[in-house]
């Protein structure tokens, strides 16, 4: 299978902010994304970086938050917005237009303060919801079991009094903290030209000034311990399990092994991987199960997590299955068979993953953020026809350790 | 004989086999994959009495092997070969979907033959896949919006072919057998009520002299006689469901339009226009206001009568009654002046650049291409631009007045045991029940 080439420029503005430009011409669409260096994991005030990317389209520039909406629509534009930056979508015909709403949403956000009070609002419902939504409250459950005082322990939207204490001022200063040149990255793939691509950046952005960023240090989670049962006894109609322990950062050396585990055990295509082969295919105990380490994995620790919905009667059984399967991998080795068709599916999801501008902008971001480099795909895929079923059980020795996983059971328990 | 016949507003040709089977090809070189798509003319709206959930049982047993490929084949080679597959079961069609690296197309195209005349139902494996589907029925049950959902689709349409759960209630699936899933599979897997739709980075006419070796040896077979299902019966509806939750949800139907009436674009507008972003109508007016968390709408054409919809999440302890009175007076006002000039435009831009959007990859653009092909008209497909483009203020108001009218809305609320829901609109108490 051949790599994709990505066809990509970078530069650096004269302020350090880094722009990052593909040439990708699947059809007339052009994607802007950022990436801002802050998030959950540098909170001083937790849930301020949610409540931005919530209120980061609430007015920028000369526009109030209806007109831009309308002047994005207008466009047949969209806009998303977390905590560390926004992805827009226009036509190939609009990047002018998108490059300045990017620069009015990294200089000149509004923040209107109504907005920041209704979306305080709507995230204290949204918090209430979750009490209907047994799963994710099970996966939060696990979170604040296994992350102990690390931010990630905590919901991304904070308490409810954390919520009640975040205003105008709090979200504004967090924006004016972070949203720096230096600390963004911005990707812009597409029909375009880098030469002018850069120009109209360097004109819209360029005089954006750079202020130092100082970022607090980030408690480590604790380490994995001997495993906890929590059972949480609730009325639904199945149970919940997560099973789980810390996992692995994005940089670590064993990402791409993992990866290839994660195919084989637990998120492979279809219903191949050993988990839905068994737990799905063969026994009928669940609709949905799953197991991964590596996609949680980023700059933090990510979890291995594994997870099945099933019949109050079933859950120990489904537990069991679970347990005996990453015992199974962590004590001998896959077949060549597994690994070769793990091989074909990482490599093929490289293809898949890349077929929007918007997919190529989001590769630009964590190729940057990583340390990948552009050459990634070749070497991706170079790396991954020499991974052996000995890495990947060795891999799996040193991060899944299944007599330490915490279970997490929410339903007619 | 292969007719090969190239639509003159869609980047598609358009081939028949001697046995009934279409076939839809279109060429996308951007990226070296190709996306297969099977369409059955069959879904959850042709399941009489006994078969409710059928469709949606066979959709899985399609992955369960066949005369020539064992259990877990399917998925195996898939996976193998880099790809992908899926499968989903609507009310007017069951669509199945692999997406491969260019070069592994054949594996798609050998399943898909295969299967379309070989499948084996073992019985064993019926009896695992029974589980693994009341499981799904669970996973949805275990939803606030899927209890309101299945509440609503039955009082929206009440003994009607469209009104039960697409997955079949649990005693339906429960008294399934693997001899009524095949009389299911013989009446409506036949070439004559397939089309088959391959984009991607192909060679065409290879690509079609290979399809017609696998699919053209399949026999042709008569298929079950598919009625348009009748317009519902269904009245009028406002209900207020008691239930173990922390936030109300509503969930709001209009009886609506089948596919190609002249109200289908400009309802998709009105929908658009009304809840899509935070410049929608409704956003300003619910969301804004401090009444709703969230809201949606979305217009849904089928073949027979379609569906208006609109979702919403409130604050706890809101005025229910409020909310119904400040969203009916937004539809009715569109229903009454339409939408403003550059209000029209902007959702005009928003439609036409979200269909650009699709055309990005090969998957989404087979998808719509069967969608349309199965469904829809093929040439109302390649019309929209200009349907979009000639539609008027007018036509949205006309098409709202029609169907967006409180007279014909039917309605749910999911809300919390024991909290209060304020009156109702029309002074009948909150306690349930239609009217």
């Amino acid at each position: 299978m051949k790599p994709p080439e990505l066809n990509t420029r970078r530069f650096v503005l004269q302020n350090g902010m880094t722009l990052l430009c593909a040439r990708h011409d699947a059809a007339p669409v052009l994607a802007v994304r950022t990436f801002v260096d802050a998030g959950q994991r540098f909170e001083t005030s937790p849930g301020v970086s949610a409540m931005t990317g919530r209120v980061l389209g609430a007015g920028a520039g000369e526009r109030t938050e209806t007109e831009l909406c309308e002047a994005i629509e207008f466009q047949g534009g969209t806009l998303e917005t977390s905590g560390v930056g926004f992805g827009m979508k226009f036509l190939s015909r609009d990047m002018e237009f998108a490059i300045g709403i990017a620069a009015d949403l990294l200089c000149r956000p509004g923040f209107d303060k109504s907005a920041v009070e209704r979306e305080r609002r709507i995230a204290l419902s949204e918090l209430q919801a979750e009490g209907d939504r047994a799963r994710q409250r099970a996966s939060l459950k696990l979170n604040a079991e296994l992350y102990g005082d690390h931010p990630f322990a905590r919901h991304a939207y904070g308490s409810a009094d954390d919520l009640r204490a975040i205003d105008r001022d709090v979200v504004d200063s967090y924006h004016t903290r972070f949203f720096q040149p230096g600390n963004t990255l911005l990707a812009i793939a597409g029909r375009i030209d880098f030469d002018e691509v850069h120009e109209t950046i360097a004109n819209a952005l360029g005089d954006w000034p750079d202020l130092p960023v100082s970022k607090p240090a980030v408690r480590e989670p604790p380490k994995i311990g001997a495993a906890r049962e929590h059972l949480i006894t609730v009325a639904r109609e199945q149970v919940h399990l997560y099973l789980g322990h810390l996992g692995i950062r994005r940089t670590d050396p064993d990402y791409l092994a993992l990866s290839v585990l994660d195919a084989i055990l637990g998120s492979g295509a279809g219903f191949s991987d050993r988990l839905s082969a068994r737990v799905r295919d063969e026994l009928g105990l669940a609709y949905t199960v799953n197991a991964t380490i590596t996609s949680s994995a980023g700059m933090e620790p990510g979890l291995f997590r594994a997870y099945v919905g099933c019949a109050p009667e079933n859950w120990q059984r489904a537990r069991e299955e679970i347990l005996a399967a990453v015992r199974r991998v962590a004590s001998e080795p896959v077949s060549n068979e597994e690994i070769e068709a793990a091989r074909a599916h990482l490599a093929a999801s490289l293809l898949f993953d890349l077929q929007t501008a918007e997919d190529v902008a989001i590769a630009l971001l964590a190729i940057e953020r990583f340390g990948l480099g552009f050459e990634h795909p070749a070497h991706y895929m170079k790396r991954l026809d020499v991974v052996t079923p000995d890495d990947v059980m060795m891999a799996t020795r040193r991060h899944l350790h299944p007599d330490a996983l915490t279970t997490i059971a929410l339903g007619p328990v | 004989m292969v007719l090969l016949v190239p639509h003159p507003k869609l980047p598609v040709r358009i081939s028949s086999l001697e046995n009934g089977l279409r076939v839809l090809t279109s060429v996308h070189r951007a990226a070296p994959l190709v996306s297969v798509w099977m369409h059955y003319g069959v879904g959850s709206g042709d399941e009489g009495p006994g078969e409710r959930g059928l469709a949606h049982f066979l959709e899985h047993m399609m992955f369960k092997g066949t005369a020539r490929l064992p259990k877990g084949e399917i998925d195996r080679l898939t996976h193998k070969s880099g790809g992908h597959n899926n499968a989903y079961t609507m009310c007017d069609a069951t669509a199945y979907d692999f997406g491969l690296p260019a070069e592994s197309l054949d594996l798609a195209l050998r399943i898909e033959a295969d299967r379309m005349e070989n499948l084996r139902i073992d019985p064993s494996e019926f009896e695992a896949e029974r589980g693994v589907i009341l499981e799904e029925i669970s996973t949805a049950q275990d939803s606030p919006e899927g209890r309101l959902q299945e509440r609503v689709d039955t009082l929206t349409f009440p003994n009607h072919p469209y009104g039960h759960p697409i997955l079949g209630r649990r005693t339906d699936v429960e008294a399934f057998t693997p001899s009524g899933l095949e009389s299911f599979y013989s009446r409506w897997y036949t070439p004559a009520n397939a089309t088959l739709v391959i984009a991607g980075d192909i060679d065409e006419e290879a690509c079609l002299a290979r399809v017609h070796e696998l699919f053209g040896a399949i026999a042709a077979r008569e298929t079950a006689e598919r009625s348009v299902p009748p317009a519902p019966a269904g009245r009028p509806a406002r209900e207020i469901l008691r239930e173990p939750v922390e936030v109300p949800r509503l969930l709001l139907h209009f009886p609506s339009v089948a596919v190609s009436d002249p109200h289908e674009v400009p309802l998709e507008c009105a929908a658009t226009l009304l809840a899509s972003g935070r410049s929608s109508r409704l956003y300003r007016r619910l969301v804004n206001e401090g009444l709703l968390a969230h809201v949606r709408a979305d217009s849904e054409t089928r073949r027979g009568t379609g569906v208006f919809w609109i979702d919403a999440e409130a604050h706890p302890g809101a005025d229910l009654a409020a909310i119904e009175e400040a969203l009916f007076s937004e539809l009715a006002n569109l229903a009454a002046d339409g939408p403003a000039d550059r209000e029209l435009e902007r959702v005009r831009h928003s439609l036409e650049a979200g269909r650009i959007y699709r055309t990005e990859t090969c998957a989404d653009s087979a998808e719509d291409l069967g969608d349309a092909a199965s469904v829809r008209a093929l040439d109302a497909f390649g019309d929209y631009p200009e349907r979009l483009a000639s539609m008027t203020a007018k036509d949205v108001a006309e098409a709202a007045a029609d169907v967006l009218d409180r007279d014909r809305a039917v309605l749910a609320w999911s809300t919390p045991e024991g909290g209060d829901s304020g009156p109702t609109p029309d002074g009948v108490g909150a306690a349930g029940g239609s009217r």
